[in-house]
């Protein structure tokens, strides 16, 4: 399905939730759930993250007579999603002094972030092509630990190793894939 | 790996240690755009957008409640169009019984020469129907209607002091006024069930404390002025994750929060908790507990983990106790320092 079609999905369905066909909202959730998980992934905590998805939506439901036909629902819900992070990125910052500057310097590029679905999903693409090239045990570690959600403790288990030597090679395998994306940003 | 990138990954792990922390704020300081650091945020985003747990049945089960809350407001207006209604009937007939005063004496005259001159039979006299109330088909359906009176809904529910208290503020979320203050929470017809009641407070997601339901509700001028003989007590329903239930106010002038915390908390229905008022504890060590006097401007309620079981409460009443012991906080009750 072309970009034109997708939207105009989206805003038929985005109509007939508005109509009352509460249901149908799943449709949305369900096709979006993974760009509004890229939006609220910089804050640190994993059940913040979800929480933070969740919230997105349900403002969004609250807003749907916001939404304009026009408009990509994606960006629109990364937009309400961005919000979200910013105010929980402000509270924390005044609540927790020694990460201000982190948080500082996320905002500052929550700020400046794409608002280009096109552009997620090649760096997506770029990304799953580095993943790729990753060792066979770097592989199965960054998929049990992004793709699975296992804690730290479980991939240990499942992969028999040390949780310190996991962790270790959780560290290497994304220093891998961000020079892997930095090699092949070059080359376009 | 070099340290700039050992200490960020560790932070995006959330794994730092106190003097890592400090370690790695002196290294932004010193570089206020590292590069590196956006490269590695850019690949931890994309990587944790790959996750691939679903969230449509949890954003479902609260998008139901929001639907459910949104028929709720919308049959509210109706109900408060409809009262507007009433008065402007009300003005009317005020209006008919001046006219009538004025009236009456010419219409007496006139009778009393009808009565001298005309014999003919009189054509009966046709009273107007009575008024019925109009029907609203979204209320029958949802079986809400406007009550008599706006204190009169909450029924049973509504706490009865004994000769030895006094209901100080008293919220049961069924009418505008119960509803205005709150500051996070919704008020919804959709819970579980409990005698005397149709309107409870839902916790929602909050920026105070993202991983437990929250309900908070807020007077700037001040709900209530604190004294050491008050109680709270509200109704809560939690699910299986509920360990505890948090319970928080805070004084308008020092906008400092005193909170404690309800352990053993029944799960899975209804359950009345009280707990006195001079039992809450300061949160921050640099503040000095309560005193008589004080406005008290929120109350904050928290409990269940925020994306698993809900957090309902409902009927929430401070009551002075004027005369006698104090009763005791319900359940194993423990200050929270």
């Amino acid at each position: 399905m072309d970009q034109g079609s997708e939207s105009r999905l989206d805003a038929d369905v985005a109509d007939a939730v508005a109509a009352g066909d509460t249901e149908l909202f799943a449709v949305l959730v369900q096709r979006h759930q993974r760009a509004v998980r890229g939006a609220v992934s910089w804050l640190l905590d994993p059940v913040a993250i979800e929480n933070f998805v969740q919230q997105t939506f349900v403002n969004a439901f609250e807003k749907l007579d916001q939404f304009r036909r026009e408009d990509d629902f994606a960006l629109w819900a990364r937009g309400i999603a961005r919000n979200l992070v910013r105010q929980e990125m402000r509270r924390r910052s005044r609540e927790i002094h020694h990460l201000s500057l982190y948080q500082t310097y996320v905002l500052q590029r929550l700020d400046g972030q794409s608002d280009d679905d096109a552009e997620f999903e090649s760096q997506r693409a770029t990304l799953t092509a580095c993943r790729k090239e990753l060792i066979p045990a770097a592989g199965q570690a960054v998929e049990l630990r992004y793709t699975q959600g296992f804690d730290m403790e479980t991939i240990a288990r499942t992969m028999g190793r040390s949780v310190p030597a996991t962790r270790q090679l959780l560290h290497r395998a994304r220093l891998l894939l961000r020079d892997c994306m930095q090699r092949k940003a070059a080359l376009t | 790996m070099n340290r700039p990138d050992e200490l960020f990954l560790k932070a995006l792990d959330d794994q730092l240690g106190p003097d890592e922390q400090e370690e790695m704020a002196a290294l932004l300081r010193a570089d206020p755009a590292p590069g590196a650091f956006t490269d590695l945020l850019q690949v931890e985003m994309l990587l944790r957008s790959d996750r691939q747990a679903t969230v449509v049945e949890p954003v479902m089960a609260k998008i139901r409640v929001c639907a459910e809350a949104q028929t709720v407001r919308g049959v509210m207006q109706h109900v408060r169009r409809r009262q507007i209604v009433v008065k402007q009937r009300r003005g009317r007939r005020r209006l008919a019984g001046i006219l009538a005063l004025f009236l009456a004496p010419l219409a007496f005259a006139g009778y009393l020469a009808w009565h001298r001159d005309v014999a003919a039979p009189r054509p009966p006299v046709v009273l107007p129907p009575a008024p019925q109330a109009r029907s609203i088909p979204a209320l029958d359906r949802l079986n809400v209607g406007p009550s008599p009176s706006p204190l009169a809904v909450s029924g049973p529910s509504l706490p009865t002091p004994a000769a030895r208290e006094r209901v100080v503020v008293f919220f049961d979320f069924e009418t505008e006024a119960s509803t205005r203050p709150i500051l996070s929470g919704v008020a919804v017809q959709g819970g579980p069930e409990r005698p005397g009641s149709r309107f409870s407070l839902i916790g929602e997601l909050s920026h105070w404390a993202p991983q437990l339901n929250l309900v908070a509700v807020e007077k700037r001028a001040g709900l209530f002025v604190f004294n050491r003989n008050q109680v709270m007590r509200f109704w809560y329903y939690v699910d299986n994750d509920a360990d505890f239930v948090i319970v928080q106010i805070k004084g308008r002038d020092s906008d400092k929060n005193h909170s404690t915390t309800l352990k053993d908390v029944r799960r899975g229905g209804w359950t009345q908790a009280s707990v006195r008022l001079s039992d809450l504890q300061p949160v921050l060590d640099d503040t000095k507990r309560l005193e008589d006097g004080e406005m008290v401007s929120d109350f904050t309620i928290l409990g269940g983990q925020m994306g698993a079981g809900p957090l309902y409460i409902d009927d929430v009443a401070v009551v002075e106790i004027l005369k006698g012991p104090m009763p005791p906080s319900t359940g194993t009750f423990l200050p929270t320092r």
